[in-house]
């Protein structure tokens, strides 16, 4: 496995003509948040992105910041401009419950560049189980979304089927089921619309006989195949780890029935179970602030211009540390073939995969170093040329989350983090130490970047 | 007989705890900052420390104990022995009486102890109410910050803690403004709609004790 360090290039600039003129490989990382669009400083966790595929230059990406109002909606952070430049829009709306929030949230756009977005509300008390919302652009991106018919109970992200066929703009939200089980027996859930969230209907994606199920994504491949990943939770965790299988189902019937790799999917590594994380404390408590990480060890994504399936998964090898692997599938899920990514000498955490026009794969991780006195988490950017066969990367920034207080302990960056890919850029946003001289408050912000998908 | 003459003195207190309870004492004694319940409350705070509770989390109308049950029945347990150390009555210290024109002795059995379900994390909590048929009222819905910070400064230290609810949802977030090196917390949520709108005030028990009997 390569495993070498390399100079950021300067963007591919087909499609991002003004973005592109006033970069160079030192500004490829841009700090959304400003004084002005951030006067409270919030802490801006689990960032997600996408792009407009009919307007490139149109990014939107979401984080926890404003609440939503009775008089004024939650916002987003837009650009209009590839991401040189962000404006905060306040579109999404109090849901019917009335209740709180947002909580999490993901976003998507469909074929025709408009954006969708998931929401979870926050009931007042843990009782009450929370909603999900499929939210649907109204006219304008900054008009107020209009949210669909709740469902679910948490961590809902969002995909749109962009192909044609008869899936075509089909909405899929892959969630955890947890406030309506035991606690032993989450489930993955998936829910489909076929008029943009309006109504919606739900299937169980993943679930176990024995043991709970977590970590619930999807994928959307170019044959219309809808492909499902979650961890399967086998025992109790142990020193901030626990035995898990990682586990993929498709749907070749947008998302009716999920029994194209037979009933619960396929195991996508060669053992017959890992050790992944299920932790508050990623990281070294005795040096620093950590981050829970439960749902936080996969991710699956589509190669568009074959078909393949890439997920990545986390393993406690023999290596004694927590390690990123990403299996590839060339046969629709079938059978899988992993490489380890990762350097064998951290512990490595919040995978998020992307696969550009040109094939090449993009992963966005977090590890960490605690040798010093301080734990240094650093965000990381792997790449492959060769289907997964072999990985480079880089460090996108390295930080002590000391040096800023504004999010509390076991909740830095959050859940997950964004990654997309757009012709052959990889576009992502994670939560990372305000740039020098960006900020008046040193804090965490959404720290947009681009990585070239060329070799 | 010097030992003697020694023994006989309190112990020297630091100027830094003097300043505190200073402090906790002229902010538990504003009336514009509480409801008409607040100094029944306080007139058991003692009591409630001796029953094992380090901190109460008080809401505009329920004060809930600090110690997460694994089930109702602890909790129950708990107010039990509550119930039993708040017949022990002490009495404020006299400043503090003065402060607030009024007896613990007169207040403390207008509070009740009962248990219910942390709506946090589901625990079983003890939970304090007014012994009258009305609702409860500790401090008013909608206090502000600013109205703390206009009349008794700023906060001394800001903290953050999370509440983990063990599922996969954005946790809650208190913001925690700190008077009294800690005696006092005035608790902000980040589930609120408006900022800088107190949710829970977080009295330490000792402290808050030490101060006012």
């Amino acid at each position: 496995m390569k495993n070498s360090s390399w100079t950021v290039r300067t963007l591919a600039c087909g499609l991002l003509l003004s973005f592109c003129a006033g970069l160079t490989s030192a500004q490829t990382l841009v700090n959304v948040a400003t004084d002005a669009t951030d006067p409270r400083n919030l802490p801006d966790g689990e960032p997600s992105i996408a792009i407009n595929p009919l307007n490139p230059r149109e990014i939107v990406i979401a984080t926890f910041s404003e609440k939503w109002k009775a008089t004024q909606g939650a916002p987003i952070w837009r650009s209009q401009d590839g991401g040189a430049t962000w404006e905060k829009i306040f579109v999404i709306p109090r849901p019917p419950s009335l209740r709180s929030g947002p909580g999490d949230q993901f976003a998507a756009y469909d074929s025709s560049g408009k954006l969708f977005l998931s929401q979870l509300d926050h009931p007042a008390g843990i009782g009450d189980t929370p909603f999900n919302y499929i939210y649907r652009q109204n006219g304008s991106v900054t008009s107020n979304f209009i949210p669909g018919k709740e469902f679910g109970d948490d961590q809902p992200l969002i995909q749109v089927h962009r192909e044609g066929g008869p899936c075509a703009n089909r909405i899929y939200s892959p969630w955890l089921e947890v406030h309506a089980r035991p606690v032993s027996r989450e489930r993955s859930m998936v829910t489909h619309s076929r008029d943009s969230g309006a109504t919606v209907t739900t299937i169980v994606g993943g679930e176990h006989a024995d043991a709970g199920t977590r970590t619930t994504r999807l994928t959307i491949a170019p044959d219309g195949g809808v492909y499902i990943f979650y961890k399967t939770r086998l025992g109790t965790s142990t020193s901030n780890f626990e035995p898990a299988t990682f586990r993929v189902a498709r749907s070749d019937d947008c998302g009716v029935t999920w029994t194209g790799l037979g009933g619960g999917g396929v195991t996508i590594h060669p053992e017959a179970q890992v050790q992944t994380w299920f932790t508050r404390q990623f990281g070294n408590p005795g040096k620093g602030k950590v981050n829970r990480a439960r749902s936080s060890d996969g991710w699956i994504a589509a190669d568009p211009s074959d078909g393949d399936i890439y997920a990545a998964y986390v393993s406690r090898d023999a290596s004694g540390f927590g390690q990123i692997y990403v299996a590839r599938s060339t046969n629709r899920g079938a059978t899988w073939v992993s490489r380890r990514v990762t350097n064998g000498r951290n512990h490595s955490a919040f995978p998020a995969l992307a696969v550009a026009a040109n094939g090449s794969i993009g992963l966005l991780y977090i590890d960490y170093d605690d040798s010093g006195p301080r734990t240094i988490f650093r965000h990381r950017f792997a790449r492959s040329f060769d289907n997964a066969a072999t990985w480079s990367d880089l460090t996108l920034q390295s930080m002590d989350p000391d040096r800023t207080n504004n999010y509390p302990n076991e909740f830095i960056w959050g859940d997950y983090e964004g990654l997309t890919a757009a012709g052959n850029t990889f576009f992502g946003v994670f939560t990372g130490e305000s740039l020098p001289g960006k900020r008046t408050l040193l804090q965490l912000d959404p720290i947009f970047f681009t990585v070239s998908a060329e070799p | 007989m010097f030992l003697l003459l020694l023994g006989s003195f309190p112990l020297c207190v630091s100027g830094e705890t003097v300043r505190d309870q200073s402090k906790i004492k002229a902010i538990l004694s504003d009336p514009t900052l509480w409801g008409e319940d607040f100094n029944a409350l306080l007139a058991n705070v003692k009591a409630i420390k001796n029953s094992g509770e380090t901190k109460i989390e008080v809401f505009a109308n329920e004060a809930v104990g600090g110690t997460p049950h694994p089930t109702i029945e602890g909790a129950l347990r708990e107010a039990s022995e509550l119930r039993l150390q708040m017949q022990k009555v002490r009495s404020f210290k006299s400043q503090f009486r003065t402060l607030v024109n009024a007896r613990a002795e007169e207040l403390y059995q207008k509070v009740a102890p009962s248990a219910h379900p942390s709506k946090d994390d589901e625990s079983g909590r003890v939970v304090l109410l007014s012994n009258e048929v009305k609702k409860t009222s500790y401090f008013p819905v909608g206090l502000t910050l600013k109205s703390i910070t206009e009349r008794h400064g700023a906060p001394e230290k800001i903290t953050r803690q999370l509440i983990d609810t063990g599922d996969e949802r954005r946790p809650i977030v208190l913001t925690l403004y700190h008077y009294g090196d800690g005696a006092i917390m005035f608790a902000e949520s980040d589930l609120g709609e408006e900022p800088e709108i107190i949710e829970r005030v977080i009295l330490d028990t000792a402290k808050v004790s030490a101060a006012i009997f």
